[in-house]
């Protein structure tokens, strides 16, 4: 890239000629304040609306201030960040915006994870300079997965970015114009009538509490506190791998251990991991593509353990509803065999068992009350908490995350293998899939686990593995756009894939909607990617098909690998659903 | 309308348009602002006038804006060899009388005459 | 040239011929420029026969409109495309729409000499739908110039195509702005973009497109009949030719007048308009749209271009001239414009979408005579700021009309905040009505005419208006026919 000379600040420096005005003042250590800007540059997912206007910088020879995060440099260009003009003018939007908003951080779901609360911190607003009319909107809480307080929106478009170009969803839009300008749904429809997939990328880069989760803490609390109910927990693979950044750790600490011992403390009564779910769904989703392959079913597979990507298809592909696996997500399989063979093998009555999600995923809200995910008319999975609202239940109940010893999950439902844990990130619930796959095909133990090809941030990626003479052709999908784009080659016939990995969000669960708030830091996610093939390492079992507890499961409850009991429990169908 | 297909074709038949100008133009402002003081109604007037006299060598054109919106409808009379002359604050009744004393008669209506304050530039010079 | 103020080159056709029939327009020399271009010019020659010109772009910005094309000719793109805007949405303002009813051919000629000076084969007029009857003759034009062989393939055989779509606007006033235009175009949000890229490297679905006002196309084929020359010697150092304005407000002769650049406001006012209605005092212009500045009386003798306009704080802008007398009140005409602009504004940005509602209130608290000194610091320090950092043009140039307001009638702002009078008797929550008793007679008109009924007084005897109850609805000092009520 050819570079050109610029100075910032009285400093000569030389960079590339792409830059922009705001990434060429972090060389010389220069940090603009940005608010309405985004970049994850390797997920493909930048809002460069340029509309909040706080990063505004002088540009010597403009009449104007200049946005630094969308100016490109130019050869010769002398630019001044911190003059009394543009920081007084950068201070004016922040109390521009907090004249129009509510103001009740103490009570704020965003409380000291807000960027605007931190921007009117760093800059030092210390009075509420204008005031006049406050926009005002109805809640949107329509949905299990997304509350949606416009009060508090400042209007900085990431997650229309996110939601229509990255995830090709479309749901969110500017409507209305001048002071009455908000972000939302077409017609004003609540996100329940849309096709939103819950997917949560929105609320994942939101800077306000504009879009927050359905918060489900006080009704985990009550389950806990009723001496009635036997609450079992369960913990997906990607938060063991995230939920440290809320205590302060560095991103990617794997802090499976503490994790543990902190739902112990928590007060749930058995702690299980939904890791084990994982292996367990691995077995089912391996041999129903086995019986596809041997008996010319459809192909490819489609994985079906992301439901913002099951929503996803049934609104836009309703037509290729028979492709998906139906295998049940890993944490629905795991309710489902808590209020079943759990139940009967401790002797438990099913109706006193509460089971908690702990999950980086916002669609599992939603997914939990899909009337088809039933079982015996009871709902599978009660609750369903972000990684977030688990760090907040832990910080409420006074426990010293950082400190605490390591401990076990509890079994039967504990034990799980690397090929589990690999299932949060993009890739791995394939790669996890052809460690068993490629066993039972060729009916050996194969030395390879590690699928290097597979990995990665790209958004699409293939690659073919041989299975014994055969060469299966995979294809790996994250973020629904992408996914759009591999739907749509099937769609016309000019797929060849025999298997396809699809997860909703960027990066995969680790980047889920639910996660510690990576506030445009893209560094976060692939550090929790590192660690979660990591945490495989270190597995002595990296295979699903390994897992003691999932064969007892089979031997002594389900019998037969994609059996008829294992269809009754494991498995689930699909609908379509409208385009509105 | 036949395609033209030359640059020349184009020379030719601007040249064969302009050899036929021997008619009396009446023109009305019909834009916007004309129609809604009322030009529709003026030029419907004036080209049942037209016809009733049995006038044989006028045009009647809708055309545009002529800019005097304090005066509208508007209307002008262009008489080959002579001066146009631009009538403001014409109604139907004022319209016959423009029709029987100026073109009948050649006698200009004076007290409807709106001045002409401008000058035109087109085809290569700035004519008056 | 003659001793008249008026030069017709845009409107040169406007009221002359029939724009429903192209014939006319072809024995006014219609399509002779571009025969001649397509015969004998090279894209290149015709830029720099449009630089040479001097025409700047009549849509408000006054950009350079040859060097515009260059830009547009050498970027590349697979395909490039020209783009006329007629959003036209200035309050008041109807130059482009008369342009379009009176000599639609003109335009659609000007956008393939451009489309042949870049390099362009598609060509969209952005209309607003509220134009029915400009959109009617635009139509009747393209399906003309179709069949006539001047639009389309292979144009009088030169080889050169060019097409011609309509594309009608939904009627937002930021619609007009380039970018919110095209994005308008490709069926989004018309919502502005930062710039750069500019139209002119990535505009419509991507590829490199001229954004050009109709008045501004309009001038095109006369710059090549009559030579660039010759219209470069019309108007002043830095801006050639004419410009169309629509003369409205307190003139004797409002309507469109188009005027050689350099010509002073006085000349527009006087000798044009003929002067002030009822021989009223005049107070103060306005141009510019909602985005221009009001102009005082010592301007009035500057020649006007886009230079002059823009150093006494306000804009050519796109050519409303709003000419107001002695009874206007500057701080309501501030508030009026500025009312316009935030219900506009597209609410994208932070300065534009609180920052000048904020302003707003402000002036809306000031003419109920609740404003204080510190709110015409608050007026100017902000109304700068968000000038300084605002979007787009709408947002940068908001404030003007407040900013000039302030900058030449600061009095009248102090005379509402200090003393809670409105000198214009315009802020009716600033004027009081008293019965002057020596000269009530007590002809009772006042008190049957008043809808509160707060005026008492027994006939023939001098009335009273109880200032609690008053609304000022003025319906008093209207009704009374011997001067008795003082309105202050
Ligand atoms: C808020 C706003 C509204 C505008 N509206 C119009 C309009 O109605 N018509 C127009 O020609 N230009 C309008 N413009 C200017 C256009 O952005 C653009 O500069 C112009 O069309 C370019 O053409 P020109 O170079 O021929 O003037 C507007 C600009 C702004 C900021
Ligand atoms: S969104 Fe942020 S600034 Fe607003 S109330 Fe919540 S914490 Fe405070
Ligand atoms: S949850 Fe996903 S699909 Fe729904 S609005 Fe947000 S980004 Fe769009
Ligand atoms: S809802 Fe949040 S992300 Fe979306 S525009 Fe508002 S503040 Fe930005
Ligand atoms: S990718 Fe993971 S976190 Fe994101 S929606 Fe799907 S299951 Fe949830
Ligand atoms: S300045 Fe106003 S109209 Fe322009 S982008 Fe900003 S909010 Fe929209
Ligand atoms: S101004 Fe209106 S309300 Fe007041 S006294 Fe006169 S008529 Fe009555």
């Amino acid at each position: 890239m050819k570079k050109v000379n610029v100075t910032i600040n009285d400093i000569k420096i030389a960079v590339p000629e792409n830059y922009t005005v705001l990434e060429a003042a972090r060389e010389i250590d220069v940090e603009i304040p940005t608010l309405c800007h985004l970049n994850l540059h390797d997920l493909k997912a930048v809002n460069r609306s340029a509309s909040c206007r706080v990063c505004v910088v002088e540009i010597e020879g403009r009449g104007t201030l200049a946005p630094s995060c969308s100016t490109y440099v130019a050869e010769g260009m002398v630019i001044k960040t911190h003059t009394p003009r543009s920081v007084k003018a950068r201070r004016t939007m922040v109390e521009l915006l907090l004249s129009d908003h509510p103001k009740d951080c103490l009570v704020c779901e965003k409380n000291q994870r807000c960027e605007l609360q931190k921007l009117a911190a760093d800059l030092c607003v210390r009075e509420i300079k204008y005031t006049g009319a406050q926009s005002t909107y109805e809640i949107d809480n329509s949905s299990r997965s997304i509350y949606r307080n416009l009060d508090k929106c400042i209007l900085c478009r990431r997650c229309e970015t996110m939601c229509n170009e990255v995830q090709t969803c479309g749901i969110l839009s500017g409507m209305d114009r001048g002071f009455e300008t908000v972000v939302g749904p077409a017609f004003g429809l609540p996100m329940i009538d849309t096709m939103c997939t819950f997917c949560g990328q929105c609320v994942a880069v939101c800077p306000t509490a504009a879009l927050t989760e359905i918060n489900q803490i006080r009704e985990v609390w009550d389950a806990i506190n009723d001496p009635e109910k036997i609450v079992v927990v369960q913990t997906a693979p990607a938060v063991r791998v995230a939920l440290g950044e809320e205590f302060g750790m560095e991103a990617g600490t794997i802090v499976t251990g503490k994790m543990a011992a902190a739902m112990r403390r928590l007060g749930f009564d058995r702690v299980f991991d939904t890791d084990f779910a994982a292996d367990l769904t691995i077995v089912e989703e391996a041999s129903e593509f086995i019986h596809r392959l041997r008996h010319g079913g459809t192909l490819p597979i489609l994985t079906s353990c992301c439901p913002a990507w099951v929503k996803f298809f049934e609104h836009q592909f309703p037509d290729l509803l028979d492709i998906p696996s139906t295998c049940k997500s890993p944490h629905e399989m795991f309710g489902t065999v808590v209020k079943t063979y759990y139940a009967a093998k401790m002797k438990i009555d099913p109706e006193k068992l509460v089971v908690v999600s702990v999950m980086p995923c916002l669609a599992k809200k939603y997914e939990a009350a899909r009337p088809e995910l039933n079982t015996n008319g009871m709902q599978n999975v009660d609750y369903v908490i972000s990684t977030r609202e688990a760090a907040k239940m832990i910080r409420e109940a006074g426990i010293n995350f950082v400190d605490l010893p390591d401990e076990d999950f509890d079994n039967p439902l504990g034990e799980s293998t690397g090929a589990s844990v690999i299932f949060g990130t993009t890739g791995g619930v394939i790669e996890a899939a052809l460690r068993t796959a490629c066993d039972w095909l060729t009916g050996e133990s194969l030395e390879k686990v590690d699928y290097h090809q597979l990995r990665g941030l790209e958004g699409i990626r293939e690659g073919t593995v041989k299975i014994g003479d055969m060469e299966v052709r995979i294809g790996i999908a994250h973020g629904l756009g992408n996914a759009r784009r591999l739907l749509e080659d099937i769609r016309s016939g000019k797929s060849t894939y025999h298997a396809i990995e699809i997860m909703a969000c960027p990066g995969g669960c680790i980047g889920g909607g639910g996660q510690p708030y990576h506030g445009g830091d893209e560094g976060i996610i692939k550090k929790r990617a590192d660690a979660i093939y990591r945490e495989d390492q270190g597995k002595a079992k990296r295979k699903s098909h390994e897992n003691e507890n999932v064969i007892e499961l089979y031997r002594d409850y389900l019998g037969e690998y994609y059996g008829e009991k294992a269809h009754e429990l494991l498995h689930t169908s699909y609908q379509k659903r409208e385009l509105i | 309308m036949i395609k033209i297909k030359s640059f020349n074709e184009l020379k030719e038949l601007k040249e064969s348009l302009n050899a036929q100008r021997e008619h009396i133009r009446i023109i009305v402002g019909m834009a916007t602002c004309g129609m809604a003081a009322g030009a529709g109604e003026v030029f419907d007037s004036i080209a049942g006038e037209i016809m009733r006299q049995g006038l044989k060598n006028v045009t009647v054109v809708r055309s545009g804006c002529m800019g005097a919106c304090h005066s509208e409808p508007t209307v002008e009379i262009v008489k080959p060899g002579e001066d146009p002359v631009l009538y403001g604050n014409v109604d139907s009744s004022r319209a016959k009388v423009i029709i029987s004393n100026h073109i009948m008669r050649g006698e200009i209506v004076e007290e409807l005459v709106l001045e002409k304050n401008y000058e035109t530039a087109s085809l290569g010079e700035v004519e008056q | 040239m003659s001793g008249h103020k008026q030069l017709r080159i845009a409107l040169r056709n406007c009221g002359v011929i029939d724009p429903e029939n192209i014939l006319e327009y072809i024995a006014r020399g219609g399509y002779m420029a571009l025969g001649k271009i397509l015969d004998e010019m090279a894209p290149e020659d015709v830029i720099d026969e449009l630089k040479k010109s001097g025409l700047r772009g009549r849509g408000g910005g006054g950009f350079p409109t040859g060097l515009k094309l260059e830009f547009a000719r050498r970027n590349e793109g697979e395909r490039k495309y020209i783009i006329c805007n007629a959003d036209e949405g200035d309050p008041g303002a109807f130059m482009d729409r008369s342009i379009l009813e009176g000599d639609p051919q003109s335009i659609l000629e000007a956008m393939a000499i451009c489309g042949y000076a870049v390099g362009a084969n598609e060509g969209y007029v952005y209309i607003r739908a509220e134009y029915p009857l400009a959109i009617e003759r635009l139509t009747i034009a393209i399906r003309q110039a179709y069949e006539a062989g001047l639009i389309g393939d292979d144009i009088m055989g030169s080889g050169f195509s060019f097409d011609i779509k309509i594309k009608y606007g939904a009627g937002a006033f930021v619609c007009g702005e380039e970018t919110a235009l095209i994005s308008s175009v490709e069926g989004n949000r018309g919502e502005p973009h930062f710039k750069p890229p500019f139209p002119a490297e990535k505009g419509l679905w991507g590829m490199p497109t001229t954004v050009n006002n109709v008045e501004t196309l309009a001038n095109i084929p006369s710059i090549f009949n009559m030579g660039a020359g010759r219209f470069a010697e019309i108007g002043t150092k830095t801006s050639k030719g004419t410009k169309v304005f629509a003369l409205a407000g307190n003139v004797n002769k409002v309507g469109l007048v188009e005027v050689p650049m350099g010509t002073t406001l006085r000349e527009i006012v006087y000798d044009i308009g003929d002067g002030i209605v009822g021989g009223k005092k005049f107070k103060a212009v306005q141009t510019g749209g909602p985005s221009g500045g009001c102009i005082p009386e010592q301007f009035l003798d500057i020649p006007i271009d886009y230079e002059s306009l823009k150093e006494i704080g306000s804009m050519m802008g796109s050519g409303g001239m709003i000419i107001m007398d002695e009874d206007t009140c500057m701080v309501d005409i501030a508030k009026y414009y500025l009312e316009f602009t935030t219900d506009e504004s597209c609410g994208k940005c932070t300065p534009c979408r609180i920052g000048n509602k904020r302003l707003y209130e402000i002036l809306c608290k000031i003419t109920k005579g609740e404003g204080t000194e510190e709110d015409l610091d608050s007026l100017k320090e902000l109304g700068g700021i968000i000038k300084d950092t605002s979007l787009c043009g709408l947002g940068q140039t908001a404030p003007n009309p407040v900013l000039s307001t302030m900058k030449y009638f600061y009095d009248e702002y102090l005379s509402h905040v200090r003393d809670k009078k409105c000198p214009a008797g315009i802020c009716s929550s600033l004027t009081r009505y008293e019965i002057i008793a020596d000269k009530c007679i007590g002809c009772t008109m006042c008190a049957k005419a008043c809808p509160t009924a707060c005026i008492s007084g027994k006939v023939r005897e001098p009335h009273k208006i109880d200032q609690a109850k008053c609304i000022k609805c003025g319906a008093c000092f209207k009704a009374c026919k011997f001067d008795a009520i003082l309105k202050s």
